[in-house]
């Protein structure tokens, strides 16, 4: 009876240490994979980010050396070059052997390269950051570029810009201004084009900018797996802004359409 | 064979207190609130247990030792664990619930049973306690994905989880046991030495990966 009683408790001592064993060591058992699998996850998703950081530094380096070598470009080639013929032409009338004539002539040369040079500065000036911007407002500023575009090729610019009333800060505005831009550069660049039409307009609590031309457009595969560094900043930008952009380029023409908030 | 494992592991199971307490005394200042709360845990529990051996040695009942440690050992794994949970569940409540068993163990100690016996309500109950709090402790690491793994004694939590499940009926049936004869108490009491030294081996892997690099 007692041996049976033993038994029993033995049976009960084993049984019961075993199946809660058994269940502690599955409940760890489940925890340490969980763990190794989110470390895995996070480590997957912390090189990704990394990864995407010295990519978006790359380009913006590249932007920038981009930016430089044309900046230098046009100082060393528009503006050095005509200052350095000023400077031959100075030198000339400083000797004093011209006569009246001769000297009238390379003065009015003179001036000419004077005005070509304030033209260049004022081109060179106006596409670093543009004056209209600052002084007037997006609006007007976008209103110049357009006109420019239209009198310096062969395009027609058609412009609906509605932002009267409407305050935008100077992040935003320049943002804008350098998509309106690079939209415009692309076009002049790629599209073989003959219009373009711009609107900025206020809809609800939200500006919508549409940008279209009636040129070549973009390979649709192509546009999917690989954008230009033009594109991909119009992204960046429109991302920074936490706005909403929508291309349609199927057909004939692109069109790019950008939602965000006014505020 | 059997019985030379049983003996080494009713042997070593007393000192395996003792890494984990050089690693505490090593890192104290490093470690958390929580770290702290734990060495001071293991602190307590190396000198208790010292203490039932030299009691054993000089031939006295050690047991009274042992409702002392319940209470320690409760309430200081109970406060290791509730820093960790960090206001994820109701403090309120689980702390009624601690107190309680704080209240019952000492009422059983004083009242119930024989402080010369083994306090098998209040270990047993300890024990489902501290399974239930390891738990909960689990599922917060499990739905608070944000927190890195450094941060989160995961193998401390896992050593609880897993002595105390293992020790839960050993403990309830432990006054049963006794009348079953030395060899089999033996037999039993080594697998609560083995149960035991994973702890302390968990515990100690769980202190050194707590420290701050």
């Amino acid at each position: 009876m007692e041996d049976a009683q033993a038994i029993d408790v033995y049976l009960l001592l084993f049984a019961g240490t075993l199946l809660l064993l058994l269940l502690a060591a599955s409940v760890v058992l489940f925890m340490f994979l969980h763990r190794r699998r989110l470390a895995r996850q996070q480590a997957a998703m912390e090189a990704m980010q990394q990864s995407l950081q010295q990519e978006m530094l790359r380009r913006n380096l590249e932007e920038l050396e981009g930016e430089r070598k044309r900046f230098a470009e046009d100082l060393h080639d528009d503006i050095g070059g005509k200052l350095s013929a000023l400077r031959l032409h100075l030198a000339q009338l400083q000797k004093g052997y011209l006569d009246a004539a001769e000297a009238q002539l390379l003065l009015n040369r003179s001036k000419e390269i004077i005005d070509t040079v304030i033209v260049t500065v004022r081109r060179i000036s106006h596409n670093l950051l543009p004056p209209a911007l600052e002084m007037f407002g997006l609006a007007n500023a976008v209103e110049e570029l357009g006109s420019w575009v239209n009198t310096s090729s062969a395009l027609t610019v058609q412009m609906d810009c509605q932002l009267e009333g409407i305050m935008l800060d100077q992040k935003k505005e320049l943002a804008l201004y350098r998509i309106i831009q690079e939209l415009f550069s692309n076009t002049l660049r790629h599209s073989q084009a003959h219009s373009i039409y711009l609107s900025l307009l206020p809809d609800h609590k939200e500006l919508q900018l549409v940008y279209r031309d009636d040129g070549q457009g973009l390979d649709p595969a192509l546009a999917a797996t690989s954008k230009g560094m033009g594109l991909r900043n119009i992204e960046e930008r429109v991302k920074v802004m936490k706005g909403k952009i929508r291309y349609n380029y199927e057909g004939k023409g692109f069109e790019c359409v950008i939602r965000f908030s006014a505020n | 064979m059997l019985e030379t494992l049983q003996h080494w592991l009713l042997l070593c199971s007393p000192w395996s207190s003792v890494p984990p307490v050089l690693i505490g005394i090593a890192f104290f200042r490093q470690y958390n609130r929580g770290g702290r709360i734990l060495c001071i845990h293991l602190f307590i529990a190396c000198i208790i247990d010292l203490s039932a051996q030299l009691l054993r040695f000089l031939n006295s009942n050690n047991l009274p030792l042992l409702h002392v440690y319940t209470l320690t050992e409760f309430i200081l794994l109970y406060l290791f664990l509730e820093y960790h949970w960090n206001n994820f569940y109701p403090k309120r409540l689980l702390r009624s619930i601690a107190t309680g068993f704080v209240t019952f163990s000492v009422i059983n100690s004083l009242f119930i049973q024989n402080i010369y016996t083994f306090n098998s309500y209040a270990r047993g109950l300890e024990a489902l306690l501290l399974i239930i709090f390891s738990l909960l402790s689990f599922y917060r690491i499990f739905q608070d994905a944000s927190v890195t793994a450094a941060r989160q004694p995961v193998w401390i939590i896992a050593g609880i989880l897993i002595y105390f499940s293992g020790a839960f009926t050993l403990f309830v049936l432990s006054n049963y046991i006794l009348p079953l004869g030395v060899s089999l108490n033996f037999q039993i009491w080594a697998v609560h030495a083995c149960l035991s030294i994973m702890l302390y081996v968990f515990i100690s892997i769980g202190l050194w990966k707590m420290r701050k690099r």
